[in-house]
């Protein structure tokens, strides 16, 4: 039924070998096999010596910080557009600056106060920082998990989206980075969507965990750590990023993905579309990593807000007609209003920089 | 209750028989199309060829789709005829279909000139996806192309030859490229873009007759007598309408099928959308079709409800056209077409790289806006338009404001 287009790349042009997705890969290898020597040898009960595991230790943070930066630089040279840059500029900061310096190799070099260790914690998906244990011995620590789990990070999702995902998060500036390659290999379809609130579960057992821990009870913890610290973010949300690219962990499992877009999905954040533009070629959703059916608003021109989306831009970046846009196509009443109403000109001169350059 | 049959199966099919259901109408739908595949996306061809678009992706729905709505899609189908009024469709090969409502949705073929008729290997349109697998087998053994046409496929088939590294003889018969959209000015640098691309653009001639060696084109010959050595002769003069089923059938036409707002035509329970039909004016004159994605899209969602028994009316909106060639984006607003009556002309060169933008006006209101290269107020003109709002009454740092001032010191 589906003919058969044999196509193959342009004459003349040779087989440019693209070294990157093998880098990547090698790098996701040499990650996954540092963490699951360490890990396994420490809950086998034959323990690594402390040498070993403190260099191995000190190698998955270096490994880590080496794809976030090199790989990209291999983003901002593969996708030529201005909101790419800036974004993944912040991605390589936010990990240089809260990841290698306060909490990776350099703190015991540097000697970072435990607070500060701990700025870039988030309950739930580090859910050491909302703890009696913190509350203890560190609670400053304790009220700044609170404040800026609880509060800020909704508070920002619903206002401008999920950018805690695609600028800020550790799990997810990996994903944008090294994961690059892969992005394209997320599942799609309604079946895989409705999948997505397994995530919603696992919220659910982290909330009761870290709950049970003031009963006192420590072995739920220990038990979500494991699954769902271990296995599904290093071992499968790692692991998997060539079958199911590179959001599988996000998409699938991580609680607070569940919990920032249960705002972001009520909020002000919205892909906006023209359906006078789109032509249905489907590419925005090859390149969505959460699987999001852009295609489905952009033929309505509706605008896409009912979703987990990252904020990663690229279905903006990506559409050959220009027909998504992080701000309003602008209609006939809003070019009425903009005669006289000052508080549209944000959105006209946004417009004017839409985030898409040859 | 007999089905719904729609006869075509591109975005103004799909978006009736979606229409339909929304509806809430049950009826069964029978989609017969002479394709033997499912519905994809006519627009994306040229960006498929071109390798930026998976095929993959241009399915345009999923695979459920037809089964989920109830629809029976019946590829390969030729309709030989339509009985208006025992409301039936005779099919080759099959007999008649009885229907309750009919839904025309054919759409266009690509308009044949003479030396295009003859059986070789080489000669091409771009229409479907059949012609992507054909073209793209071509290219491979080619050293030569040739395409004739002035419009958006045929600069789609030179760039697809230029991306694959075919050299390429651009033949139009007027004196420039998109004389309805680009003025002088605007296609000059398209042909400069072009040649600079080592295209060789010819103006204001014709492909007289095509030659052929073993069953592959290998000879164009112009009419100035010049003839070109070549393996692929493209044709993209235009389009024709598929109406003659309609025509036959008794139905009122003119380049078209003429349909009221409602999208019915002056047969009972026989309707037409997409770029086969014209839609009547208030004033009884039948609009030219826009032969775009999105009207199509439109006008099927207009036609289905209707079928299923609303009363929907079909509004056009603000002519949008986005395109990409030789390097340059393309966004055609409005009302364009160049040397019109009464208006007054802006002409800026400004923004990201070579380009220019004309803004089109009539008595001190916008009403078209011309982009090439680049295209980002594309969308504020397109609002201004369909507002009708006078340049001068637009606030005084509106960026179409701007651009005046900036033009005219």
């Amino acid at each position: 039924m589906q003919p058969q287009l044999g196509l193959a790349r342009p004459r003349g042009m040779r087989a440019r070998p693209d070294l990157v997705p093998w880098l990547a890969g090698l790098a996701l290898l040499s990650l996954l096999a540092t963490i699951a020597i360490r890990e396994g040898s420490a809950r086998s009960g034959h323990p690594l010596p402390a040498e070993v595991d403190r260099a191995a230790g000190l190698a998955v943070w270096w490994i880590y910080w080496g794809s976030v930066v090199f790989f990209g630089l291999a983003v901002i040279r593969r996708w030529r557009n201005t909101y790419f840059r800036w974004r993944t500029a912040a991605t390589m900061v936010s990990q240089t600056f809260f990841g290698v310096l306060l909490a990776g190799p350099l703190k015991a070099h540097l000697g970072v106060p435990p607070l500060w260790q701990r700025l870039h914690l988030t309950w739930p998906l580090h859910p050491s920082v909302i703890t009696p244990y913190q509350e203890r011995t560190f609670p400053i620590v304790f009220a700044y998990g609170v404040i800026v789990s609880l509060i800020a990070w909704p508070l920002i999702s619903y206002l401008i989206g999920m950018r805690y995902c695609s600028w800020f998060c550790f799990c997810g500036n990996l994903a944008e980075s090294l994961g690059d390659s892969f992005r394209t290999k997320g599942p799609k379809g309604p079946n895989w969507q409705s999948a997505d609130s397994i995530a919603y579960l696992i919220l659910a057992a982290a909330a009761a965990c870290t709950a049970l821990l003031w009963a006192p009870l420590a072995w739920p913890f220990q038990w979500y750590d494991l699954i769902v610290g271990l296995l599904l973010a290093d071992i499968i949300g790692l692991g998997l990023y060539p079958v199911l690219g590179s959001r599988v962990w996000c998409r699938f499992f991580c609680p607070l993905r569940a919990m920032l877009g249960w705002y972001a999905r009520r909020g002000r954040f919205a892909i906006y579309t023209s359906d006078q533009r789109c032509i249905e070629c489907g590419t925005c959703n090859r390149y969505c990593e959460m699987g999001i059916d852009v295609r489905l608003r952009a033929r309505h021109g509706v605008p896409l807000r009912d979703t987990e989306c990252v904020a990663c831009g690229a279905c903006i970046a990506v559409c050959p007609r220009y027909a998504l846009s992080f701000y309003p196509f602008p209609t006939a009443d809003q070019a009425t209003a903009a005669r006289n109403v000052a508080s549209l000109r944000r959105p006209f001169r946004r417009q004017l920089a839409t985030p898409r350059e040859s | 209750m007999a089905p719904y049959v729609i006869i075509g199966n591109g975005v103004a099919a799909i978006n009736a028989a979606e229409a339909v259901r929304a509806h809430g109408d049950r009826t069964p739908i029978t989609i017969l199309t002479d394709q033997e595949c499912a519905f994809y996306s006519r627009p994306c061809l040229y960006y498929i060829m071109l390798g930026r678009i998976q095929w993959e992706d241009a399915w345009g729905r999923p695979d459920r789709f037809y089964r989920d709505h109830g629809i029976a899609l019946r590829c390969g189908t030729q309709v030989s005829c339509v009985n208006a009024e025992g409301h039936t469709v005779e099919v080759e090969g099959h007999g008649p279909i009885s229907y309750s409502r009919l839904l025309l949705a054919s759409g266009t073929r690509g308009r044949m000139l003479p030396w295009a008729e003859e059986r070789l290997r080489g000669i091409v349109t771009l229409n479907t996806l059949v012609d992507v697998s054909n073209i793209t087998g071509l290219l491979r053994n080619s050293a030569r192309a040739v395409v004739v046409g002035g419009g958006l496929t045929s600069i789609e088939l030179v760039e697809v030859c230029r991306h694959w590294g075919v050299p390429a003889t651009f033949i139009m018969r007027g004196d420039r490229f998109l004389a309805a959209q680009l003025n002088e000015e605007e296609a000059e640098l398209v042909h400069r873009r072009l040649r600079g691309d080592g295209v060789e653009v010819i103006t204001k001639e014709e492909v007289q007759s095509v030659q052929g060696r073993g069953g592959r084109v290998s000879l164009a010959v112009m009419r100035s007598g010049r003839e070109i050595p070549c393996d692929i002769v493209g044709c993209a003069v235009g389009v024709t309408p598929n109406r003659e089923l309609a025509e036959a059938a008794g139905g009122e036409i003119d380049r078209g099928i003429v349909v009221d707002d409602g999208m019915r035509t002056t047969l009972p329970d026989f309707l037409a959308a997409g770029d086969v039909a014209q839609v009547r004016r208030p004033d009884g004159s039948a609009a030219p079709s826009e032969m775009l994605w999105y009207v199509a899209a439109d006008m099927g969602r207009v036609a289905g409800s209707n079928m299923a028994g609303g009363d929907e009316h079909y509004h056009p909106r603000v002519f949008l056209n986005v395109s990409e060639f030789c390097g340059l984006d393309f966004c055609g607003v409005g009302s364009i077409v160049p040397g019109q009556e009464n208006v007054d002309e802006t002409v800026v060169r400004e923004g990201r790289g070579e380009g220019s933008i004309r803004l089109v006006a009539r008595d001190g209101v916008l009403i078209g806006a011309c982009f090439v290269g680049d295209i980002r107020l594309s969308d504020i003109a397109r609002g201004v338009v369909e507002q009708g709002a006078r340049l001068a009454e637009l606030r005084g740092d509106h960026p179409l404001r701007l651009l005046v001032e900036r033009a005219s010191a």
